[in-house]
């Protein structure tokens, strides 16, 4: 077959191209240049593209670099901005797999004649025989799975998709990459949110987002009570669940329950305020089709949290026993054991 | 990747289709020859006090002198470099001033066009000239070079070099130097005008360009001749304001220091020579070739068409607007096919951008991508041509299903 790889210029998606090669695929690896667009004061990871065509020229396929700036600016960049503005938790590197890597990058490949795309994404794909649908799994480390930012893709996506890392584990990827001699067998995990440049990640955040949206200030309210605790600044940053970066007396541990944008109010509380029983899903997607209502399933809410027991209802997911609130804006991906069924956004 | 590999690659070049001939031209056999046997000898330095080293003295000498006429300049103008981006890089620094006096507050006394080639607009926007507007023709727009030459004069300001291309490299769009060098001289009659000649010398009569411009920059490899050598012509007055960019040894009287690259200097020579006595003929031969590929593209898709088709421009360098249809794609599929086209500059990490040629003409970053460039040189047949608009026809086919 023709795969096009979506290379990273990291370690998983070297090792992807090695083993498809290897396997007698006929393999160009593909490197999109995400950032450095309109907005940004640098260009892209350059050293990570230098590191994707040197891979590329010691398995001796050849090497492309697409410009997605514009694509990734308005999808990622721009969605992650407006999802804060209005007092959401956004998850970006879902984004960026689904309009990015598995929409403009796959319909690039279609157009460009290859047959299948592939990544370096730690998910396993099956075949399933009766219905003739692929089946989205865990990785096989489970330590590395990265099914929960995949859960939003659809059938059409995965029947074009192949995922050869998620069938090994990432120690055995850096053997192998050790073993092909590639030049990224060493190189250190890529961090989430790659275009926002800190160490810090937090303060990196909010230095971003100040440059790009109107932060306010709000007033603190008890949940319970519903009184005034004084003022905290940009609303905008904080994310329903937090405790850090809350200035309380020694000992008082109270957590964001609820932010208010329209009433500029950010309501806290104890950790057993933030308990709820469902969570309501909009933007529901599934890899397969849809979900009968009283499905038992498992969820996972953020990309390497523990799964949490819960039935399918109509307007989301109740969860078997109270469980810490979702923060809207968060996916749900929802699991059958180890298969993906699809997903939801958290409201 | 082995020597042999290499030469591997380069030996399906009888069967690929070149049409990037902006990006670089085929070497010329001689020049070939002359390079091969230079390298091979066991040469001296230049700058040698022996008898070895004045025989290589002599032959620097006389390639200046057989530059000079190709260059319509005296021999004394000419400063050899290591390319036309070092030519440009020169000019601008060289002829801008003290950089103290460029950099900072109020208006800058340099001036270039939006569409300079990145070797004039990166240095020049570093000292923070001011950009001249495009027309959406291609060509650069006098009344906007009029205004900003009104508004240094009712300042009060000095402006000591306009710099503007004789032909765009991308568009081919030939650029209305002679007017523009009226203007500049009817406000300031002392400031200095450079022209990048780089893409020109292949491509048309230079003569009137050279008489009218103080600077001019050229490239040896734009013309059949060795990459990595050019020249920057500085006419006296200019000579005498230049500041020297590369400081060192007393070579090219102290304008460029360092020893010369000779065997590259003696090629590019050979190659200006053998380039303008064809020229004529070989520029009747790519206008034919030209008019052979619009005529095609009609019956492939109506909706192609050449950027600057109505400006004057020079027939052979084609920028082929696609509508819908990635630059980059096409590129690919058909450098699959065998046939080497470009598309816009390439960023760092080696991503197409969108020509910044195009955006100062108008035009938006979507369609911006959505060309490719063709331009033809010496070693073109008309087969080769028919054989790019079946390949083209087969491609816009595959990216519009």
């Amino acid at each position: 077959m023709r795969v096009l790889v979506a290379m990273s210029g990291g370690v998983d998606s070297s090792v992807a191209a090695a083993l498809l090669s290897q396997a007698g695929h006929d393999v160009v690896g593909a490197t999109m240049r995400l950032w450095g667009g309109a907005s940004d004061s640098g260009c892209c990871q350059v050293t990570d593209v230098i590191d994707a065509r040197r891979v590329c020229d010691s398995l001796g396929v050849e090497h492309l670099v697409f410009d997605m700036t514009e694509e990734f600016e308005r999808a990622v960049v721009d969605n992650f901005s407006e999802s804060h503005q209005l007092g959401l938790t956004p998850n970006p590197c879902v984004e960026c797999n689904r309009h990015l890597k598995f929409k403009e990058f796959m319909t690039k490949a279609q157009r460009l004649g290859f047959d299948r795309i592939a990544t370096g994404h730690h998910v396993r794909l099956r075949h399933d025989t009766d219905t003739g649908k692929a089946l989205l799994l865990r990785g096989l480390d489970r330590k590395k799975d990265q099914s929960y930012v995949l859960s939003v893709l659809s059938q059409e996506m995965l029947s074009k998709c192949l995922f050869p890392i998620g069938e090994i584990t990432k120690e055995e990827v850096r053997q192998y990459a050790l073993k092909m001699d590639l030049r990224t067998a060493s190189k250190p995990d890529s961090q989430d949110l790659c275009f926002v440049s800190s160490r810090n990640e937090a303060a990196g955040r909010g230095a971003f987002l100040k440059e790009r949206i109107v932060l306010h200030k709000a007033t603190l309210v008890e949940e319970k009570t519903n009184t005034g605790l004084g003022e905290i600044e940009a609303m905008e940053l904080l994310t329903v669940g937090q405790r850090k970066g809350l200035s309380f007396s020694a000992g008082v541990r109270k957590y964001v329950t609820r932010i208010d944008i329209q009433e500029r109010k950010v309501f806290v509380g104890s950790e057993d305020d933030l308990l709820v029983d469902e969570v309501e899903l909009r933007e529901k997607t599934f890899t397969g089709s849809s979900l009968a209502v009283g499905m038992k399933v498992e969820v996972q809410v953020s990309a390497h949290g523990k799964e949490r027991q819960a039935i399918v209802s109509d307007k989301g997911i109740i969860f078997k026993s109270k469980s810490r609130k979702v923060a809207p804006g968060q996916i749900v991906a929802i699991y059958d054991q180890d298969r993906v069924l699809g997903s939801g956004v958290a409201c | 990747m082995k020597d042999a590999d290499i030469h591997h690659a380069f030996d399906g070049g009888g069967k690929r289709i070149y049409f990037d001939h902006c990006a670089t031209t085929p070497m010329y056999e001689e020049v070939k020859d002359l390079l091969g046997s230079w390298l091979r000898s066991d040469f001296k330095n230049p700058s040698g006090l022996y008898k070895t080293s004045r025989i290589l003295r002599r032959s620097l000498d006389d390639a200046r002198e057989e530059l000079a006429k190709e260059f319509f300049c005296r021999d004394t103008d000419i400063i050899f470099t290591s390319g036309g981006t070092e030519s440009d890089n020169a000019a601008i620094y060289g002829l801008s001033g003290s950089r103290e006096s460029s950099v900072g507050e109020g208006l800058s006394p340099v001036i270039v066009s939006g569409i300079e080639h990145e070797a004039i607009l990166r240095p020049a926007q570093f000292l923070g000239a001011s950009v001249v507007n495009t027309h959406p023709n291609g060509s650069l727009d006098l009344d906007h070079l009029e205004d900003l030459l009104k508004l240094r004069k009712s300042a009060d300001t000095v402006l000591k070099l306009v710099s503007i291309m004789a032909v765009n490299n991308e568009t081919g769009v030939i650029q209305p130097l002679s007017e523009a060098a009226d203007l500049v001289r009817s406000y300031f009659p002392d400031a200095f005008i450079h022209s990048d000649c780089v893409q020109a010398f292949s491509s048309r009569d230079i003569a009137e360009t050279a008489a009218l411009a103080d600077a001019l920059s050229f490239s040896a490899h734009k013309f059949g001749g060795p990459i990595g050598v050019g020249a920057l012509v500085l006419k006296k007055q200019a000579r005498k304001s230049f500041i020297p960019f590369m400081r060192g040894g007393q070579q090219e009287r102290g304008y460029r220091a360092g020893t010369e690259n000779l065997p590259a200097i003696l090629g590019m020579a050979k190659a200006a020579s053998l380039c303008a006595t064809g020229k004529e003929t070989e520029l009747k031969n790519l206008t034919l070739l030209a008019e052979r590929l619009l005529t095609g593209l009609k019956s492939i898709d109506s909706n192609i068409s050449v950027v600057g088709r109505d400006s004057a421009k020079v027939a052979h360098i084609m920028l082929l607007h696609i509508p819908d249809i990635r630059g980059e794609e096409l590129c690919y599929l058909l450098d699959v096919e065998g046939i080497e086209v470009s598309t816009g500059s390439a960023c760092a990490a080696g991503a197409r951008e969108p020509s910044h040629v195009l955006l100062s003409m108008g035009w938006g970053t979507k369609e911006a991508k959505e060309v490719i460039r063709v331009s033809f040189g010496r070693t073109n047949t008309e087969a080769e041509v028919d054989e790019f608009l079946r390949k083209l026809q087969k491609a816009v086919r595959a990216l519009r299903a």
